[in-house]
Formats: structure tokens, sequence, C-alpha cells
């Protein structure tokens, strides 16, 4: 349960934040499996782990399938059970509250914080946090919202439910935050159905929605995924200054690198629901160290580097020399591959391979004795212009 | 990380642990049987289809075996109930017991089931001619030459010959029968009409049977269930279950206003149950699908013209629809077949309804219009290129139709429109009604009963078979 | 929404037309036609006597009329608007139509040269108001004698030449209801030597004098009549058109103005379904919704196989039983057997009380008291459908991706259920009415016969059993309109009940 803080110097354009260095939510072996009916039982999130500091952007990629919105939605507990079941983990979050049951949530006396696991929390602890200290947007803005009530009713329910106000307190905080994610003329969009607004808009009804609370983590799955590009830029804009705003976390499920580079401070590369490497944002597209990352990185088309055909990620991770250069006993962790010798049952962790650089390997003896207990904890901030 | 076997979300991706795909309708026919309830349904469809073709055997007043002193003193031994049996009765007899023999053999049982199915339209097509012809020929005020013809011995064979020779030409022409296959189909053909012609008319029945045992002129066995239907005992009105008759036979469950026995009656009567369903849904779909085809694939005028008459239809409840056509034709001309004819004439609509949604929604995919643009012909197109693809909802609707064909039938009956002529469920129950009179306890329970759990079995059958399917057929629109 | 309304309302009367055609022309089709139970009604009877007033009774009901013609008519009397002379309203309400021509005897032109013509009219100008109206009434008596002499005198007539024919041997000009097929012989020159002619010819001339005196006496009438006896029905919209109230005739069988029979026969079917339709809802829908948020528990199993069964389990059974066990004195005789009130009940109060120190149930309670087993029977059918569809509809609606957004929210779980997903339901349980609806009502009509309650089903049962024109038409409509409207409703609620649906 203890992290390793990284108190190496600094590196290139990534500098530790000085927000307290403790993480807002730490994600340790999660593992979460589906119910398939005749077939076998399916592994979503095996493993996985990353935690995400106050004012950051945690980035996760992966192709599809690979769990990261099973990650995200755990923290929630959105997770169906059944068919849904949580295996194995904890989802630590910090908060300030006591449990909506007025019971305290357990303190952690050691760090003299509050931690809860958000996996145990009861029905009723959960839905304090849901909406309130973490909001999520989800990857489908056309069918997110309910149809049959205005999208001023919507936002001013998750008013209601969280903060001490009025019905008509309520609507001026819709309102508000309505013209906050540029929602032009707010007061007659509130009484417009979700069908009246294009994708966009919905999006940022949406937005409005997550962040009409002033949660303290914004969970954002695939947020401009379903929108055409220009859109994606000011939707993307519009988070970017919420969070300057606000210093609200936020964990940013993408697949698309080019958005990964410009918003992110430490990215997440997640395959067949675990980690293959965490690093920070500029770090990761320098020196990428699985080869699953390279072969992502090498497969995206770059301005002015002619090429006649562009590398597959195929290409890239059936290449068996990858696989060496990591150091002694290091091998990356590969689905495909049979494990090393000496691997039980299919083991891997994460190595912190370089400073602030960590990488899924399997589970060797070397590897154990160097691997990462509990969330690899980078709160790196990435310098950015603007 | 589980002691089961699983799959990452990646290699599901990968298409590693999905399960093999099977036939659309054959996963969903293994979904069906593993409900419980469906099996108990289908069971209980069966054992009423087995009822039906063996209730002659099973239940009739004609002695199984008889042995009769003739005046002369000398003896004879005779079967008056093999005598007895229609030409209905042999082909069913002969059908139901081959047919699921033959199926049962290991081995393709599509092609057979075709076969079997081609011989049961051909069967009873012949029967309806033999029927008709018989029925014109003998009726009291026919013209001279057709009495003359009713009189000739050959007539029969003729009639009977001639109807299965041509409907075996035109099933071997229809289903491109070669070889083998024309050998078996004149055999049947010749069958069919021995058959026919050897059955042309039922014997006159008289049940005295009891009085000549009395009079110690025969010695006579009998079935089980030892009454026929029409046996009318004039002793033995309205009689309890377990009242017994002048021969000592037991009325198991008891007697009906006219002396029948009750238990016969509902024996004879689940062939009209099993058939009245399954012939006016059949008919019914056939319309349904037929019209909300051409609505659905020719939109425009065609399909305006079309949805208005489904409108017209559909503008009042269908069973009012029923009590008019049911009754405005006088008794004698309410057969078993009209009724059919009448149900499923009147319920059509909702096959139309599920058809024309689905042709519109076909008429636009890929595989349509690449058979447009190949130039087949509209038939082609429509029934064999459309049709499998649209007819899903139709066909798992259709186990709801049967069941409630089968209550229309018994609201008919009780309403004295029903079918006339053949024992019914529904007749029966009315006749146990007390809204005035006395209430007959064992004429309302038993065949109620009797409809209660058929018409349960094919909607479990139905509820169970959408369930199956349903979710397919989301899967696949998405 | 108002325009879409009118719309509906519009496309409604293509249906109910198509609807009341399609009836009307089933049963004129049928063996027997039209007023078939009229004749019967003539029992035994001397031939020429039966013919006389079978024809009387064709004429009085326009049966001599093809089918076509008939249905026609009652389409222009049911129509509100009215072209050419306009209907007479009495002070008793009945409407009164200008006289109808009288038929000429057939064949009349081997008879004689030309039909006799009527004398010239009386004028009735200067006659004041109120004599106006006894000389109508007085006109209508003669005119309605003579006119019945002269259609028996036809139907002597009509027999005359059916034997005549017979005797030159053309039975095929006689129709098989023993009528002259005029057409067949017209071109012919009559054979007056055959032994028949002299009896059709004695029975011509009576039947042309009794024609000249009808014809006389009709336009004696329709001078009374066009002095307006009485107030003109409806308005007038433009010269020739009004608008007046539709009428929809007189029962032949029960010899009573059909909207009376319906007034009284239909609010009984509207109270066993509007009794019985909240009960079917109330019951239904929460059950599906509980089954939903406990799927696969055993209330889910248990009311999914209850429901089942009931749908399962023929109206005409439960009724049949609940009578036989539960009504009936042989049994338990706790209910009433028949009817919808008690004979008693009709005078005593609306509601339970005290009389001579007796404690009276009062009308309202015996009406519950016996209606309790016939909406049993009607409801019980209903659950498994709208369960059944509340129940898929919660389940599909749970896995929706808004519900995803609302838990994120922090809503709670029951307010989910409530707000969200069920909201979200009713709108395929308002397309289920469509069913819904026409089952029941059609399943009062049975009930209605079981339980011998005077609603529209016995009414319909006896219009085709009667074969009563009026009747059968108009109950077709009724029952069609109601059936519509119900239908329309549905619609109005569920773009009521969407806002992605607008009638704008
Ligand atoms: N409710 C569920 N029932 C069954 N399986 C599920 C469920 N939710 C997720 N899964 C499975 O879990 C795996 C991971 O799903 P997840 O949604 O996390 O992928 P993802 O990384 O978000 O992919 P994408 O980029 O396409 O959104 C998938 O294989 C999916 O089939
Ligand atoms: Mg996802």
């Amino acid at each position: 349960m203890t992290s390793t803080t990284p108190t190496a110097a600094p590196l290139r354009a990534a500098v530790p934040a000085p927000a307290p260095p403790t993480p807002l939510l730490r994600v340790e072996g999660l593992g979460v499996s589906f119910d398939n009916g005749a077939g076998p039982r399916i592994r979503a999130v095996d493993g996985a782990a990353m935690s995400v500091f106050p004012g950051q952007t945690l980035a996760v990629v992966g192709e599809s399938g690979c769990g990261k919105s099973v990650t995200a939605m755990s923290a929630l507990q959105l997770i169906p059970r059944p068919p849904g079941r949580f295996d194995s983990g904890h989802i630590y979050f910090r908060t300030a509250r006591l449990g909506a049951s007025g019971t305290p949530i357990r303190a952690d006396a050691e760090r003299g914080e509050r931690e809860v696991d958000l996996l145990g929390l009861p029905e009723r602890d959960i839905r304090a946090i849901r909406g309130n200290e973490i909001a999520m947007i989800f990857q489908e803005p056309m069918t997110s919202l309910n149809p049959v009530y205005t999208v001023g009713d919507q936002i001013v329910e998750a008013v209601l439910l969280h903060q001490p106000v009025g019905p008509s307190e309520a609507a001026e905080i819709a309102r508000q935050a309505m013209a906050d994610v540029g929602i032009p003329d707010p007061a007659r969009r509130m009484r417009a159905y979700p069908h009246q607004f294009s994708g966009g808009m919905r999006q940022r009804v949406m937005i409005a929605m997550a962040l009409a609370c002033r949660p303290r983590l914004l969970l954002a799955d695939e947020p401009t995924t379903a929108l055409d590009v220009t859109i994606q830029a000011q939707i993307l804009e519009l988070l970017r200054r919420l969070q300057r705003e606000r210093g609200m976390a936020v964990m940013l499920i993408t697949h698309a690198l080019g958005v990964v580079a410009e918003n992110a401070d430490v990215v997440c590369v997640m395959y067949a629901g675990r980690v293959v490497e965490y690093a920070p944002v500029l770090d990761l597209f320098d020196r990428p160290l699985h080869p699953y990352t390279r072969g992502l990185l090498t497969s995206i088309p770059r301005m002015g580097a002619r090429r006649d055909r562009l590398v597959t990620i195929r290409e890239v991770v059936d290449d068996e020399s990858q696989f060496t250069g990591l150091g002694t006993g290091l091998r990356p962790w590969w689905p495909w591959h049979d494990p090393p010798l000496g691997v039980a049952g299919g083991q891997s962790c994460l190595v912190e391979v370089e400073p602030a650089h960590f990488v899924g390997v399997w589970r060797t003896e070397s590897a154990a004795a160097r691997a990462a207990g509990g969330a690899p904890c980078l709160p790196h901030l990435a310098q950015r212009a603007g | 990380m589980t002691a089961v076997p699983s799959v990452s979300g990646v290699e599901l991706a990968r298409g590693i642990g999905v399960a093999p795909a099977r036939g659309f309708w054959e996963d969903a026919w293994r979904t069906v049987l593993r409900r419980p309830a469906a099996v108990l349904g289908i069971s209980w469809i069966a054992l009423v289809a087995l009822l039906a073709i063996w209730s002659p055997i099973l239940a009739n007043g004609h002695p199984l075996w008889m042995r009769e002193t003739l005046a002369d003193g000398s003896a004879r031994a005779s079967s008056p109930l093999w005598e007895h049996l229609s030409a209905v009765d042999l082909l069913l007899l002969a059908l139901g017991t081959v047919g699921p023999a033959w199926m049962l053999l290991p081995g393709r049982r599509g092609p057979r089931l075709g076969w079997l199915l081609a011989a049961g339209a051909h069967a009873a097509l012949v029967v309806v001619v033999c029927a008709v012809a018989s029925a014109y020929t003998g009726q009291r005020d026919a013209p001279d030459w057709a009495r003359r013809l009713d009189l000739a011995p050959w007539f029969p064979w003729a009639t009977a010959g001639v109807a299965s020779l041509v409907l075996a030409a035109g099933l071997a022409w229809l289903g491109r029968v070669r070889g083998r296959g024309l050998v078996a189909l004149a055999v049947l053909a010749v069958v069919v009409a021995a058959i026919g012609a050897g059955r042309w008319k039922s014997p006159l029945t008289r049940y005295d049977y009891a009085e000549r045992e009395a009079a110690g002129s025969v010695r006579a066995t009998y079935t089980l269930i030892p009454f026929s239907p029409d046996q009318t005992d004039t002793s033995m009105y309205v009689t309890p279950p377990g009242a017994r008759s002048v021969g000592g036979r037991t009325h198991l469950l008891g007697t009906d206003p006219y002396g029948q026995d009750v238990l016969s009656q509902m024996l004879h009567a689940s062939r009209l149950s099993i058939s009245i369903g399954l012939v006016s849904t059949g008919l019914a779909v056939t319309i349904g699908v037929t019209v909300g085809a051409l609505a659905g694939y020719f939109g425009g005028v065609v399909d305006l013209t079309l949805q208005r008459i489904i409108e017209v239809f559909m503008a009042i409840p269908v069973l009012f629809l029923l009590i008019v056509a049911a009754g405005v034709l006088p008794p004698e001309l309410r057969s078993t077949y009209v009724m059919m004819a009448i149900i499923g004439c009147v319920t059509w609509t909702g096959a139309a309804r599920f058809t024309r949604a689905e042709f519109f929604k076909l008429r636009n995919q890929d595989f349509v219009q690449s058979a447009r643009a190949l130039g087949l012909p509209l038939r082609s197109i429509l029934f064999r290129h459309m049709l499998p693809n649209g007819v899903t909802p139709v066909l798992v609707d259709a186990s709801f139709a049967v069941a409630a064909a089968i209550l229309a039938e018994a609201v008919l009956s009780y309403l004295g429109l029903g079918p006339v002529g053949q024992p019914s469920w529904g007749k029966l129950l009315s006749s146990g009604k007390g809204a005035t009179g006395t209430f007959v306890w064992w004429l309302a329970v038993f065949p109620g009963l009797a409809i209660f759990l058929t018409v349960l079995a094919y909607n479990l059958v139905g509820e169970a078979l959408r369930d199956a399917i349903d979710p397919k057929l989301k899967k696949a629109r998405v | 929404m108002a325009s879409y309304l009118a719309r509906r309302l519009l496309l409604m009367l293509p249906t109910l037309v198509g609807i009341t055609f399609l009836v009307f022309m089933l049963v004129a089709l049928s063996p027997g036609g039209i007023g078939a139970g009229l004749r019967f009604a003539g029992g035994q009877m001397e031939a020429s006597k039966r013919a006389q007033q079978e024809a009387y009774l064709e004429d009085r009901y326009g049966l001599d009329d093809p089918a076509v013609v008939q249905y026609a008519r009652w389409l222009g009397r049911i129509s509100p608007i009215k072209i050419g002379p306009s209907d007479l309203v009495a002070p008793d309400g009945e409407t009164i139509r200008p006289p109808r021509e009288t038929k000429p005897p057939p064949m009349w032109a081997w008879f004689a040269p030309k039909l006799p013509s009527p004398a010239a009219a009386v004028r009735a100008e200067g006659v004041a108001p109120a004599d106006r109206a006894s000389a109508y009434r007085r006109a209508a008596a003669d005119y309605a004698t003579v006119r019945a002499a002269s259609i028996a005198a036809n139907a002597v007539l009509q027999q005359a030449l059916a034997e005549y024919a017979r005797s030159i041997g053309r039975p095929d000009a006689v129709s098989p209801k023993g009528k002259i097929r005029a057409s067949r012989l017209a071109s012919q020159t009559p054979d007056r030597s055959s032994p028949a002619w002299p009896a059709a010819e004695r029975a011509a001339n009576a039947a042309l004098a009794a024609y000249a005196a009808a014809s006389d006496a009709r336009a004696r009438l329709r001078a009374a009549f066009d002095a307006g006896p009485y107030p003109k029905s409806g308005v007038a919209i433009l010269p020739g058109v009004r608008l007046a109230w539709p009428d929809l005739g007189v029962s032949f069988s029960r010899g009573r103005p059909v909207l009376d029979l319906i007034g009284r026969a239909l609010p009984v079917t509207l109270l066993l379904n509007l009794l019985a339709f909240p009960i079917i809802y109330l019951i239904a829908i929460p059950s599906g919704m509980l089954a939903a948020t406990r799927r696969g528990s055993w209330f889910d199993a248990a009311s999914g196989a209850l429901f089942v069964a009931l749908w399962s389990i023929p109206t005409v059974w439960a009724g049949v039983l609940a009578i036989g066990f539960l009504a009936n004195d042989q049994y338990l005789g706790l209910f009433p057997v028949t009817g919808l009130h008690d004979p008693a009940a009709q005078a005593a109060t609306f509601l339970p009380s005290t009389h001579n120190g007796r404690w009276q149930p009062g009308y309202l309670l015996d009406t519950l008291w016996h209606l309790a087993l016939p909406v049993s029977c009607l409801v019980y059918g209903g659950f498994a459908v709208l369960a059944k569809q509340t129940r898929a509809a919660m389940l599909d609606n749970f896995n929706a991706d808004y519900v995803r957004t609302a838990k994120a929210k922090g809503v709670a779980g029951r307010d989910i259920v409530i707000h969200h997903v069920f909201r979200n339901s009713l709108l395929p349980l308002i397309t289920m009415f469509v069913t819904v609806f026409p089952a029941t009502l059609a399943g009062s009509v049975v009930i209605e016969s079981v339980f011998s309650i005077p609603g529209m089903g016995s009414l319909i049962l006896d219009a085709i059993n009667l074969r009563d024109r009026e009747l059968i038409l108009a109950n077709t409509l009724m029952v069609a309109a109601v059936n519509l409207l119900a239908l329309l409703l549905a619609d109005v609620l569920y773009a009521l009940a969407d806002p992605r649906v607008s009638y704008a």
C-alpha cells in the first residue's frame, strides 16, 4: 500500500508538482470480470494500477476492449453486477467528507488523511461521491441524456441531489453551468429537450451536468470520440479551461494520441486489462519502452516524415528484438507470448525501469524485487504553453 | 485470477472465447428447449396431436372385434370399428404412425420433413376432393346425372384415382422430383387413391350392439372407451362422471344433454382443436405476409391502398368481425373448414403489419438492391430473398395466433356460432353453462380445462420462442 | 395539435365507411341476406298472405333494393350534411322525410298504355300552421293505407305473373323468391292464350287501380309536406345543403330508434371497460416493474407464470365456472347470476342506507355487486401482455446510457427506477393500449353474453341473428368509433409523453 513517490530530479519539460504528493485517486491491482453466458468469463480489467493527482490530467489509452471504460466506471461502482464482479484490488479516493450515512469513512491514521476504498463503499456512500466529488462524462452524447426530460431538469436534478439549495437556486446554478460550458442563451436552452441539441451541444450539456457540483475528479470517457474534429477541439479546450480554473483532476480516456499529447500530464497505456506503460507524457512520446507503446506511436502518421506506408502495431510487436533491452530479468509483458520460465500464472507487474517511467513486465524474480507496490505515482504536470 | 477459464477483452475482440456460431433457428430452438415450461407445452401439444390421430381407435362405439351368430346358425367375425373408419381417420393414422417413426431415423431430417408435409398436403387435398364429390352426387336434390354417377361403382375409384394422380404429378413438378422420388410419389398416390375410394361413403352407423349382445346374437370386444362421440343414449341424459350405461359400460367423464359420452367427444374434438388453430393461422399468415410484403416492398400507392384496407379490418375488434362472419352463416354452412377460413380471413392483419414493417426496412438494404440490380424476378426477390429475412417476427407471433384461434373457436361455440357437425371442446363447454338452468360441472370443467391447457401450451412455447428470438433480432438490428 | 387532431378525425371517416360497408356486405351477401329475421317472423301463414306481408315489410324497410343502394341510403341518412329537400322534425323528435314514390305494378306495360298520373295536388297555402300539421298527419295516414294496398296488389300480381311465366314454360323468369324477373320477359309479347293470363290480367287491373290511388295520395301528401307542417331539421349552410343530426334509423327487430337502444347499451359496455382498464393497468404495471427490478427472483418467475396462465384461460370458461360455482344456488350462490341490477335496487337509494331498520345495499353497491364477477372475468386476461411489456421495456431502459448517466450523478436506485426508467418505459406501454383496448372491448361483448348483461354484446348478437340492418350498421359504427377514438387517444397520449414526437 506504499507508493513509490519519485524524488528523482525533474525530467525534461516535466517537473514534480508542488501539489501535495499524495494522489487523489489510486487504483491498485484492480480486477474486474464479466459473466459471459455460455462462454468463458471475460477478464475486462486484470490487475490495473494507476493514480491521479489533484490538478493533473491522466490519459488512459489503449485499443478497444482493453478495459479503459471498465476501470473508470469501477471507480463509481457503475459496473452492472451481475454480470460484472470485482475480483481484486482497490480504488482509493481521498475525501474530506464523512460518509453519507454519518459514519466517518475509513481514516488512514498513518497518513493522517481520509482515504476510502470506492469499491467497498455501501450504496448510500458511493451515491454521495457520484456526481459530487467524482463526476463522469460518457462516450455517447447522443444517448447519455434522458430523452423525456429537459436538459435543465437533468442538470437541476444533479444539483439538488448534492447541494443544499432550493429549486430556484438550483436552476440558477444549472444556468450558470450551461453558460460556463459555452452554451449560448442558457436560460432558454434549459427548457429544450436533448433531441433539440446537436451532438457537440449535448456533450457540452453533459459536461455542464458533470461540473455543476464542482467535482474534484472528472472521469472523461472518450468525451470527443463521437464528435467531429472542430467540435472535438472546442470541447477539449473547454475541459482544459475548466480544469485550470477549478484545479480539478481529470482522467481522460481516449484513443487519440494527438489528444493525449495536447492534454495529458501523465499517460497510462493499457492492454488486455493491464497497464503496459506508465510515464509522463513527453517521456512516453520520446522514449516509449514497451513494444506495444512503440507500435502505437509508430503507427500514427507524422507531419513531415515521408513514408510510403505506415508501420502497423502488428509489425512492431511481432518483432522479437523489440522485447529486449529493458535490463536483465526484465521482459515486457505481452499476453500473446509464452511467459518466461518461472513466471507463475502469467503474472505481470509494473517496474520503474527508468526514473518516473513504469513498464509492465513479466513477474520474474528480479522483476518482483523491483515491482512497484500498489499504484504507480507520478505527480508530474506537463509544462505547456497557455 | 479466477479459477474458471477466462479471456480478456482483447482476446474476445480477436474472436477467442466466442461461442461457435449456429444457425439462427437451430440456436433459437435450443434456447427454447432449455426452458422447462416450453418443453411441457410442446409435450402437451404433442400429446393432443397423438390423441387427435388415435382418437377413432381409442374411443369408438363400434366393437373392435365382433362374433355374430347369424339366423342360419353360422357364425361370422368382423371388426365394425375398422369398417367404420373414414378415409381421414385412415390417412391420419398412416401418416401419424409412419411419419414420426421415419423422422426419428438418423440422418438429415429436412428433406424427410418436406416429404411428410408434401404427403400430408396431397392426402388432405385428395380427401377434400372426394368429400366434395361424394357430398354433391349424394345430396337429395342432385341432378339426374349426378345421381347416376353416385350409383356407378367405378365413380369413386375414378374420382379418387384421377385426383390423386393429378395432384401427385403437380407435386412432382413443383418439387422437381426425379428418379426414385417419382416411384415413391406414385406409390403414395395409389395408396391415397385406394383409401379415398375405399372409404367413399361412411357406412350407416347404428350403435345397437348392446341390444344385440343382450339378445345373445353377438359377442363383442370394445376398445378402451366404448363410445363414439355421436352415439346418443336416450337413457343417459346429463349423467355425472362414472355413470354406467345399459351395457354396463362406464361414462368416465359423464354424458352431455344428448346422452353422448363426454370423454369420447373430448378425444375426438382434439382433432378440431389442433387443426383449427394451425390451419387458420396458416391461412392468416399466408394472406398477411402476402399483403404486407406487397405493401412494404412497393410502398407508394400500393402501400397506401393496402394500408387503408388493413386499417378497415383493424377498426373493430377481431372478435366482433368473427361474430359477424360466423353469425351470418346458417348452421348447415358452418362446417369446420368454413370456420377455419373465417378465422384465417379475419385475423391476418397482424401478420400483414409485421411483414410490412420488416419489408420496409429490408427494401433499402444492400442485398435487396443487388438482387434487384441483377434483374431477378419480383417473385424471387420478394419470397426468396426478402421473406426469410422478414418473416421471423410473424413466425414468433404465430404461436400466439394459434392459441388465439383456439380461444376464438371456444368463444364462437359458446355463442352458438361454432363449427357444426363435429364435436368441439367449446361446444361441450357451452352446454355446461348455468346462467339460467342448472350448471353441469363436468361439462364445464373438463372441456374448459382441455382448452386452457392447450392454449397455455401454445402460449408457453410462444413466450419461449419470443424470448429466444427477440434479443437476436435486436442484436441484428443494432 | 389541433390540426393533427382534425386530420386524424377526418381520416377516420373513410375507415368508418369501409368497415360499415364490409360488415353490411357480409350480412347482405350471406344466405338469407338483410332482413331475414323479419321474414321468419311470418310463421305459418297462407302463401299469398305471406307474400303480401313480406312485400309490405320489404317496401317499408327498403329491402327490395340492391344491397349497395340500401347502404348508400343509410350513409345519406347518417351523413350530417344533407343535400336536397330538407327533412322535417315532428314535435316528438321523429324525423319526417319527403314521401317516397310508390312502385308501379310489375310488367304494367303489358296491361296499360301508360301509367295513371296523379291528380293535381291541392295547394296548401292559406291554411293555418296548426292545421297544416293535422292535415299532414291525415294525408300521411291516407297514403300509408293506399300505399300498403298498392304494395299488396303488386305482390298478388307478382304471384300471378310467376304462375303465368311457368305456364308458358319460362321458369327461369321467376326468381327463387317467387318474384318475376321483368327484364327476362319485357321483350316478349304476352301470350294471352295461356290459362294463367286471365288471372294475371285481373290482378294487374287491381294493381293499376291501387297504384293510381296511391300516387294521388302521394301527391296530396307531398303538398302537405311542402307546406311545412313542422320545422325543418338542421340548419341551412348553402342553398339546398343543410347540416343536421345524423339519423341512425329505427331497428326492425325491436321497433325502436336505434339511437335509444345504443344509448342504453353503450354506457353499460363502457362502464365495464372503464372499470376494467384501471384494474388491468394498476395490477399489471406495478408487477411488471417489480419483476423487472427483481429480475430472476421468485417474484419475477411466479408473476410471469401466473399471468401467462391467466392469459390462457378462455373467458367463457372462467365465466361459466364463476357463474356455476360462485353464483349458482347449486353451489355457493354468493353472487347474482345475471343482469346489472336487482329489480328491487332500482327503487332503492343510491348509497347504502337503512330502511325500516333494515340495511339496504343501495343502487351503487348493488351494481358493483352484479359487476364483480363480469369485471373479474374481463380483467385477468389483460395482465400478461401488459406486465410482460412493462418488464421488457424496463429492462431495456435499465441498460440505457442515460440511466448510467443518472447513476453517475448519484441518483438513488428507487428514483432511477421511477423517474428515469419507468418514465421512458411508459412509451411502449401507451402503444400497448392499441392491442389491449380492442381485446378488452371484444372481451366485454363475450362477458355480457355470458352474464346476460344488457350491453352492446347482446345488441350485437341480436342484430346479427335477426339481420337487423339498422342495428348492425349502427353497432358497427359505434364500436368502430369507440375503438378508433381510443386509439387516437393513445396516439395523443404518446405525443404528450414523448417530447420527441410532435404533431404541431
Ligand atoms: N456490462 C458488460 N457485460 C459484459 N461484458 C462487458 C461489460 N462491460 C464491458 N464488458 C467487456 O469488458 C471488456 C472491456 O470493455 P471496456 O468498455 O472497458 O473497453 P474499452 O477499453 O473502453 O473499449 P472502447 O475503447 O471500445 O470503449 C470488453 O471486452 C467488453 O466486452
Ligand atoms: Mg470505452
